[in-house]
């Protein structure tokens, strides 16, 4: 490994799967790091991003989704929007592609031992956090935290990134798994048609009081009314969310409501982001440079930061 | 700190004795000064006011190869720039954009990275300070912790004198790059330096225009969501001059030029006052407006950089004032926030 931190590490790409379809499709990207140098040098942490190098294309950060408990590869989740990401989307298993880091601070999941953990992700959200639970539900971890809740939503089962790994949690009994869909919407607005078969609606004025059939685990209503939803409890519990802005926005309001403190809610924030080393300038929100500070947060923290994200 | 003193007509003759370096000298291009390699020792014009660029570009260029690259079965053919990178001199420096220098140290070099090649140029790069005799009407360095004769940064620092200039070698690095030069030095005289104190006293006599800071950055957080910032950046097209030409300025984008198999990876400076600077990839914009933009200019200058290194982001030179086509004056901007009636009190 160079000391250089602009100099991207060679690794090689061992899986590609797509994870979600659409406009804005999702691959996941599987690599191994070529020198075995790299590989032992670069420890992870969940929280922690990666910047990936296409050559010719430029870079980008990305989340990496694997847990640390992965030794030999890395794993990221990738969609669609750019010139970067197109590039990114277009590697094939062997290809070569860079990588730079780990950058950014991290979830301090050492500090919730002992703790129950709620996972809510929406769309791509789920990314960053992917992490957290693969890590907690590995078997050398899994005693050290109390009970294990994943809510996930986003657009169309289609868009459900992870989906086979979710849909195998789903069947166990351990951890607690729910889905959702979003409302399909049609030429005359929201709720137009019926909800797909076996995504059952819930009542969407009222989603608290909605009653959940023992068993179901596949509803179709955005991921806020979910946790509204299924209540988890904030007794001693840690409550990690990520998605697009607004999604977060309502999560947290709901999460307050169930009574969760700022503290007990962690977040990542995400800026536009070039150098991932502090010295571009352009992540920061206030004096803090996300790329270095961030992006993990908890609620208390974000709301410390100058009202500009 | 060794003080002597270098006649006028000697000057060239000194110039020409640096060996081993890019010597950068202010020199005239139509009615402006800029900074430029010296070819011949004719071109510097120690008589300068300020250059139209600050000299920072010797040391963090506005375009910089970080590496070239190629894909190999097994990984990359990584050409490392930093390999090449020779020793510079900076020569006849103002206080105020070698004070940036020191700015921009504390951002390139401090905190959890190192920038190897802003660290490696600055590392190779002999700084020659030369004293302000006369400051411009918008310089305002006297406001922001220095002033037309101080020698924060310098390796070297000249004053002009009547009959020749006070040569004070500061550092080692100042020293090695005189050796050379001694015989072209001779012993100062009490009477020079105290010529150099009046010099220094006219000249600050001379300022227009002042700052006042204290308290400025709590006062600025207060109002951060005032429709101030709206008004004061009504009049900006967005051009980039402000941030371009400021020697504290450091943003940079990373830019790939080439094909998949083998490429350039350059940076390029950049400017927080282009939209595109900080929008997502979802297209959200965390500074959508010219309001936003020109606040982060201001609070990154006067309370952000405080607060990170405790040292202002804005030396004063008034480059910002001076070049912005629609008159944007920070001044009056920083000024200003002590009027605006709004925020918690
Ligand atoms: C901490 C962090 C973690 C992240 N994690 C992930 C992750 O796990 N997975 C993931 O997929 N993404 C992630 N991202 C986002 C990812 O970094 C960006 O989506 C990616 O860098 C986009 O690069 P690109 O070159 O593909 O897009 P670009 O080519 O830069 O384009 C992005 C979008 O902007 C538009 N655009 C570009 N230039 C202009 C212009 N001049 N005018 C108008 N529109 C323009 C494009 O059309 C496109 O829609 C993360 C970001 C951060 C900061
Ligand atoms: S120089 Fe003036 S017009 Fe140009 S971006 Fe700066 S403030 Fe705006
Ligand atoms: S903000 Fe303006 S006055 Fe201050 S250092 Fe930059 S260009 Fe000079
Ligand atoms: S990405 Fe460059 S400073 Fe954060």
């Amino acid at each position: 490994m160079s000391d250089n931190p602009y100099e991207p590490m060679p690794a090689r790409v061992i899986g590609v799967s797509m994870e979600a379809g659409g406009i804005r499709p999702v691959k996941k990207i599987q690599v191994a790091f070529i020198n075995e140098e790299d590989k032992n040098n670069f420890k992870n942490v969940p929280g922690n991003c990666a910047i990936l190098s296409m050559i010719g294309q430029g870079e980008s950060m990305i989340s990496i989704t694997s847990p640390p408990t992965e030794k030999d590869f890395l794993e990221f989740a990738i969609m669609k929007v750019g010139v970067v990401t197109t590039a990114l989307h277009e590697l094939e298993v062997g290809d070569i592609v860079g990588v730079r880091g780990p950058y950014g601070n991290a979830f301090p999941i050492d500090d919730w031992k002992g703790k129950d953990i709620v996972i809510i992700g929406a769309g791509i959200g789920m990314a960053p956090i992917r992490s957290i639970y693969n890590y907690i539900l590995h078997p050398d971890n899994r005693k050290d935290f109390g009970k294990v809740t994943l809510m996930y939503g986003a657009r169309t089962p289609n868009d459900l990134s992870f989906k086979k790994e979710l849909f195998e949690y789903e069947d166990q009994a351990d951890p607690d798994v729910f889905l959702c869909i979003d409302w399909k919407f049609g030429p005359n607005g929201m709720m137009d048609e019926d909800a797909q078969e076996g995504w059952p609606r819930i009542n969407m004025k009222d989603a608290g009081a909605t009653v959940i059939p023992p068993g179901q685990t596949r509803f179709t209503c955005f991921v806020p009314q979910l946790v509204e939803m299924i209540k988890p409890s904030p007794e001693n519990t840690i409550a990690i969310t990520c998605g697009p802005p607004i999604a977060i926005k309502f999560i947290t309001q709901n999460l307050s409501k169930l009574g969760f403190d700022d503290e007990q809610i962690f977040t990542t924030m995400e800026n536009r982001m070039k150098c991932g080393i502090g010295k571009c300038g352009r992540c920061n929100i206030g004096e803090v440079f996300v790329c270095v500070d961030g992006p993990v947060f908890n609620y208390k923290q974000v709301k410390e930061l100058l009202p500009e994200y | 700190m060794t003080t002597y003193k270098i006649s006028k007509d000697k000057m060239n003759e000194l110039l020409t004795s640096i060996k081993g370096y890019d010597v950068y000298v202010p020199t005239e291009m139509g009615d402006k000064f800029q900074f430029r390699v010296m070819k011949d020792a004719g071109d510097a014009k120690l008589g300068y006011s300020q250059s139209a660029k600050p000299p920072k570009d010797v040391i963090f260029p506005q375009n910089e190869v970080l590496m070239n690259y190629k894909i190999q079965p097994n990984g990359f053919d990584v050409e490392n720039s930093l390999d090449h990178i020779g020793k510079f001199v900076i020569f006849g420096i103002r206080n105020c954009d070698a004070r940036a220098l020191k700015y921009l140290d504390t951002q390139m070099l401090n905190g959890k990275y190192v920038d190897p090649y802003y660290a490696k140029r600055r590392e190779n790069t002999t700084v020659v300070g030369l004293a302000c005799n006369s400051p411009l009407y918008n310089c305002f360095c006297r406001s922001v912790g220095a002033g037309p004769h101080h020698k924060e940064g310098h390796d070297v620092h000249l004053t002009e004198l009547d009959d020749g200039y006070l040569v004070e070698v500061i550092t080692d690095k100042g020293k090695e790059l005189l050796a050379n030069s001694m015989s072209l030095l001779a012993g100062s005289s009490d009477a020079d330096t105290s010529k150099q104190a009046e010099l220094k006293q006219a000249c600050e006599a001379k300022f227009v225009r002042k700052i006042d800071v204290k308290g400025n950055d709590k006062r600025m957080l207060d109002i951060f969501e005032s429709d101030y910032w709206r008004d004061v950046s009504d009049g900006c097209i967005g051009c980039g001059i402000c941030t371009l030409l400021c020697p504290t300025c450091f943003c940079f984008d990373i830019q790939d030029i080439g094909s998949r198999k083998e490429g350039q990876r350059v940076r390029v400076w950049d400017s927080c006052q282009y939209p595109e600077y900080t929008m997502h990839a979802s297209s959200h914009n965390p500074r959508p407006g010219k309001k936003e933009r020109q606040r982060q200019r201001f609070f990154h200058k006067y309370v952000y950089s405080y607060k990170n290194n405790q040292m202002l982001g804005c030396v004063g030179c008034g480059r910002c004032i001076n070049q912005c086509p629609t008159q944007i004056d920070i001044i009056d901007v920083i000024e200003g926030v002590k009027n605006v009636k709004e925020g918690s009190e």
